[in-house]
C-alpha cells in the first residue's frame, strides 16, 4: 500500500527538490560526479564507526537522482555506480523539509515504507542530517544507515551534528575553490577578448577594466580610479562622450559612441563604446558592462570613402551645371531654339537637384541619413514655390529612395511643374497643387493632384513630349502603373511604384 | 544700375551667369576666376553683390575670398554651391550671405534670389 501524501505536500516537496536557486547552489560546489576524495571519505568513515552503521554516505540531492560524494559500506552496485535514483533516495526528505530524518524501521514508517531502498540497499535504519551550502540552501545529507531496526540516541544525533559540520566545511572549500577557478577562467577570457571590457557601478561609476584596456592606454593600473579615467579622452570628445554616458547612466538605456581615446604611443584613435545594464529581478541596474573596441582604421577608411564621394557628388554636378549653361548659351546664340534650349536646360537642373538629393554630403545633410522622397519631393518643387499665389504642399508618408528612382521622379516632376506652368495651377491663372505620398504596403502611390482657381483647360488631344517622358520615365525606369485623369479642376495624376524598386 | 560680380571658375558656367544676369538688368563684373582677381576687380568697382562659386582656383576659396571682400566693404552676398558638406556650409554662414544658389539654376531661379537680394 502506498503513502498517499496531501498534494500540496508533494508539491512543496518537489518545489523545493526542483529550486533553480538550490540546484544552482548544488552545481556552483563542482561536487556533483566529481571523483571521490579522502577528505569526505574519512568523514564517512568515521561516521560508520563512531555510530555503529554499516553504511554512511554524503549524498548530495538533485531533482532527479541522489549523487554520493562519498559512501562507507554500500553494497555493489551501488558503491560503483556512486547514485541512485530517487525512487531509492530517504535523503531527498532530508532535503525538502530542511530538518533531519529519523526512521527506526523503514518497513513500518509511513514515509518510506515503499522506498525501494529498503530492497534495494537493504536499509532499515535510517538518521540523516541536512548539509547546507552556499546560500543556506541544503544540498543533501549526511547519513547513517543500518540494514536492522535501530533506535538512534540523543548521542547519536549529536555526533552526526558534528559530522556534519566538518562535511559542510569540506563543502565551503569545495565552492571556495570553484568560484576562484571560475573567476580566473572569467579574467582569462576577458583579458584575452580582442576588446576592451569594462564595468560600472549602477551610479556610473566604472569599477573594472581588463587588460586590454591598461594595454591599449598604457596607464598604469589603479591610475583610472575617481575620475582618471576621463583622462584619456580626447579633448574635444570629452563633454560628448559623458554626457551621453550620463544620459545612459540616468535613464538606463544602453550606451553607444563613437569617440577618440588616447592609445599608449600618444595618438588618439578611434573606439566605439558600448554598454548594457544588468538588472536586478525587481528591474534595479546592478552594474553596468560595456566594451570599447578600436575602430581607428575602420573610420579613416570611412572618412576617406566620404571624402571621394562628396567629391565624385561635387564633380558630378559640376558637369550638369556646365551642361546647363553650354544648353543656355547655345539657346541664347540660336533665337529659333530659344524655348528647346529652355526646356532642356530646365530638365537638367531637375536631374542635378535628384543626384544633390540622394547624393551623400548634400548641404544640411549627414553623410548617413537615408535618402527621403518627401525630401527630394520638396526640392524639386522648392523652384516653383515663388509663383505669386500658388500654394504647394506635399504631404503623407515617405520613403528612402535610390539613384535609379531619384532620376525617374525628378523626370516627372519636372514634367508635371512645367505643364502645371503652362495650362494648370501654377499658370497666372492660379490654384493650388497637392502631392500625396501614400505606402500602400507593396506600393507607394505617388499623387499629384492640381486645384485650378479657373476651370481648366481641355484635355490635351495628344501627348505632347513632356507626357511621353512622364509615361517613359514612370513605366520603363520605375516599373511603376500610372494613371491620369483630366477633372474640371485639372489634372491628377497618380504613379504607384513597385517597393522593391524605391532604393533602386 | 545695380552691380553684380561675378565670381566662377569654370569659364562656360561664368558666361552663361553673366549673360542671364545682364539679361536681368544688372551690371555684371567680372567674371573672375579666383579670389585674388575677385578682390582685386572689387576693390576698384566696388560691386553691390558678390555672386561667389564656393569652390574656386587658387589658395583662396569662395569663402574666404567674400569675408575679405566685405570686411573691407559692404557688399551683399550670393554663394553659388554645387555640392558641400555642413560643415562648408557652416562655414559660408559667418560671411552672412543673402543666398545660397545650387548649381545648376534656371535663370528664373537666379531672377529670384537676386531680386530678394536687392529687395
Amino acid at each position: 500500500m502506498s503513502i498517499i501524501r496531501p498534494l500540496t505536500e508533494m508539491q512543496k516537496h518537489l518545489a523545493i527538490l526542483n529550486s533553480s536557486d538550490r540546484l544552482r547552489a548544488l552545481r556552483s560546489t563542482s561536487l556533483l560526479d566529481s571523483e571521490t576524495e579522502e577528505r569526505f571519505d574519512r568523514l564517512t568513515r568515521l561516521v560508520a564507526r563512531s555510530l555503529g552503521v554499516a553504511v554512511s554516505l554524503v549524498s548530495l540531492v538533485e531533482d532527479d537522482r541522489q549523487f554520493f560524494k562519498s559512501e562507507f559500506g554500500l553494497p555493489e552496485p551501488w558503491k560503483t555506480a556512486r547514485e541512485t535514483p530517487l525512487t531509492h533516495s530517504f535523503c531527498q526528505y532530508v532535503v525538502s523539509s530542511e530538518q533531519a530524518l529519523e526512521v527506526s524501521d523503514a518497513t513500518t514508517h509511513p514515509l518510506v515504507r515503499d522506498n525501494r531502498a529498503i530492497d534495494d540497499l537493504g536499509v532499515r535504519a535510517y538518521l540523516g542530517l541536512p548539509l547546507r551550502g552556499p546560500g543556506g540552501h541544503v544540498l543533501g545529507s549526511l547519513c547513517a544507515i543500518d540494514d536492522t531496526p535501530r533506535e538512534w540516541s540523543d548521542e547519536d544525533r549529536q555526533i552526526l551534528a558534528d559530522f556534519v559540520a566538518l562535511v559542510e566545511t569540506q563543502i565551503n572549500v569545495s565552492w571556495a575553490r570553484n568560484l576562484a577557478e571560475n573567476e580566473r577562467i572569467w579574467r582569462d577570457i576577458l583579458d584575452t577578448t580582442p576588446q576592451m571590457v569594462w564595468s560600472a557601478t549602477p551610479d556610473g561609476s566604472p569599477d573594472y577594466y581588463n587588460e586590454q584596456w591598461y594595454a591599449f592606454t598604457g596607464i598604469p593600473h589603479g591610475a583610472t580610479d575617481g575620475d582618471g579615467w576621463t583622462d584619456v579622452f580626447h579633448p574635444d570628445d570629452r563633454e560628448r562622450s559623458l554626457s551621453r554616458w550620463r544620459q545612459s547612466w540616468l535613464s538606463g538605456e544602453p550606451y553607444e559612441i563613437e569617440y577618440r581615446l588616447r592609445h599608449r604611443s600618444g595618438e588618439y584613435r578611434w573606439t566605439l563604446g558600448r554598454g548594457v545594464p544588468q538588472r536586478d529581478e525587481t528591474g534595479q541596474i546592478k552594474r553596468w558592462f560595456g566594451t570599447l573596441t578600436d575602430i581607428h582604421d575602420l573610420k579613416l577608411a570611412e572618412e576617406q570613402r566620404d571624402l571621394v564621394t562628396r567629391e565624385l557628388a561635387h564633380r558630378i554636378k559640376n558637369i550638369f551645371a556646365l551642361v546647363a549653361s553650354l544648353v543656355s548659351l547655345s539657346g541664347r546664340a540660336s533665337p529659333d531654339n530659344a524655348e528647346f534650349a529652355r526646356e532642356l536646360s530646365g530638365r537638367i537642373v531637375a536631374l542635378a537637384r535628384a543626384h544633390d538629393c540622394v547624393s551623400p554630403g548634400t548641404l544640411g545633410d549627414r553623410p548617413n541619413d537615408p535618402q527621403s522622397l518627401r525630401r527630394l519631393l520638396e526640392t524639386l518643387i522648392e523652384p516653383h514655390r515663388d509663383h505669386a499665389g500658388t500654394q504647394i504642399a506635399v504631404v503623407g508618408d515617405d520613403a528612402v529612395v535610390g539613384h535609379q528612382t531619384a532620376t525617374g521622379v525628378a523626370l516627372i516632376v519636372h514634367e508635371l511643374a512645367t505643364n502645371a506652368v503652362k495650362y494648370g495651377a501654377l499658370s497666372p491663372r492660379g490654384g493650388s497643387i497637392a502631392v500625396d505620398c501614400r505606402d500602400l504596403g507593396n506600393r507607394f502611390a505617388i499623387t499629384w493632384r492640381e486645384d485650378c482657381a479657373a476651370p481648366a483647360t481641355d484635355a490635351p488631344n495628344e501627348m505632347g513630349f513632356g507626357s511621353v517622358l512622364i509615361e517613359r520615365a514612370a513605366k520603363a525606369q520605375l516599373g511603376a502603373s500610372i494613371t491620369r485623369e483630366w477633372g474640371t479642376r485639372g489634372l491628377t495624376l497618380s504613379i504607384e511604384i513597385p517597393d522593391a524598386q524605391l532604393a533602386q | 544700375m545695380r552691380t553684380v560680380l561675378v565670381v566662377e571658375d569654370e569659364a562656360i558656367i561664368a558666361l552663361d551667369l553673366a549673360c542671364s544676369i545682364e539679361q536681368l538688368g544688372y551690371r555684371v563684373l567680372g567674371p573672375a576666376s579666383n579670389g585674388a582677381d575677385a578682390q582685386r576687380i572689387a576693390r576698384t568697382e566696388r560691386p553691390d553683390l558678390l555672386l561667389m562659386d564656393v569652390s574656386i582656383q587658387g589658395s583662396t576659396d569662395g569663402i574666404d575670398t567674400a569675408r575679405l571682400i566685405t570686411d573691407e566693404f559692404p557688399a551683399y552676398v550670393v554663394f553659388l554651391t554645387a555640392h558641400s558638406d555642413e560643415a562648408t556650409r557652416r562655414r559660408a554662414e559667418n560671411v552672412r550671405p543673402k543666398a545660397f544658389l545650387a548649381k545648376p539654376c534656371t535663370a528664373r531661379q537666379m531672377q529670384s534670389v537676386l531680386a530678394a537680394a536687392f529687395a
